[in-house]
């Protein structure tokens, strides 16, 4: 045996590991895992938070759209009604200026 | 084919018909063709849902408005077509006569009815609900001009009458007096 073979046989030669070491390994596993829950998780919060901000949002702008529309559909309404009993009340107005005058001429 | 025309023709009449049959009276479907013809025009339509929103936005504080509040919170509709015209004959007395026809059904009464020498035609018509008014119609053509208000509801026409030319509203050129018009 030559002294590289001599070398090459303790190298390989089968060693028991210590005692801990399947402990240590776990931990390790275990250490490893937190550590990519924790990078996983945080941009999955920021996402709900951005994503209900985004709800909101949209929420409060519907809202606020709703209650423009009625708005402008009410002040419309409001136009349309004056203008209508505007008319109705002139054309009455005019009616009963006729009858009296048609009165008026029965009389005299 | 024919079959299929009359179908579609059919189903586009019925569903077109409930749309004017919105207040206590049809008004004529040519009625609105007349705007294209006419210089000026006013097209009101606002049914119990629309007339409690414009309810909504009068204000408490200007008696005017307070007013025709008052008014609007028995009503069931309003609807006002009229025309203008720049010379006679524009209108089809046809349009006229169909709705003077719905006029004379038992639950409507005239109350007046004048017609001058100047070929002016002014009528108005009460729906009577029991010893109430359950509804108004005014009707009045003249060579130019041609104004059909229909008012559906509990309504005072003395009420209604005493608005005429007291409210800050735009003037325009249709009515007689307090419209500046005519």
């Amino acid at each position: 045996m030559t002294p590289f073979e001599a070398e090459l046989k303790r190298a390989l030669a089968r060693r028991e590991p210590s005692e801990d070491f399947s402990a240590r390994v776990l931990a390790r596993t275990q250490e490893k895992k937190v550590g990519q829950t924790i990078a996983f998780r945080l941009p999955g919060r920021l996402l709900t938070w951005a994503l209900a901000a985004a709800l909101l949002l949209a929420l409060g702008g519907g809202v606020a759209y709703q209650r423009h529309e009625r708005a402008v559909r009410g002040q419309t309404a409001k136009r349309q009604l004056l203008l209508a009993m505007q008319i109705a009340g002139s054309k009455l107005h005019y009616a009963r200026q006729q009858v009296m005058q048609v009165e008026g001429m029965e009389i005299e | 084919m024919r079959k299929r025309y009359l179908a579609i023709t059919g189903s586009i009449l019925a569903l077109a018909i409930p749309a004017w049959a919105a207040g206590s009276i049809q008004f004529p479907v040519d009625l609105d063709n007349l705007a294209a013809r006419a210089t000026e025009s006013v097209n009101v339509t606002l049914d119990a849902s629309m007339l409690h929103l414009a309810s909504d936005f009068l204000g408490n504080n200007d008696p005017d408005q307070a007013k025709v509040k008052q008014i609007v919170s028995k009503l069931n509709g309003v609807y006002v077509r009229s025309f203008e015209f720049d010379k006679p004959g524009q209108y089809s007395m046809r349009d006229v006569a169909k709705i003077r026809a719905q006029l004379r059904k038992p639950e409507w009464t005239q109350i007046v009815g004048v017609q001058s020498s100047k070929g002016e035609h002014t009528e108005i018509y009460v729906r009577k609900n029991g010893n109430q008014v359950g509804g108004l119609v005014v009707l009045d053509a003249e060579p130019k001009e041609l104004t059909i208000v229909d008012i559906d509801g509990a309504i005072n026409p003395k009420e209604l009458s005493e608005l005429g030319g007291h409210m800050g509203i735009p003037k325009i050129g249709i009515g007689h007096e307090g419209a500046g018009g005519h």
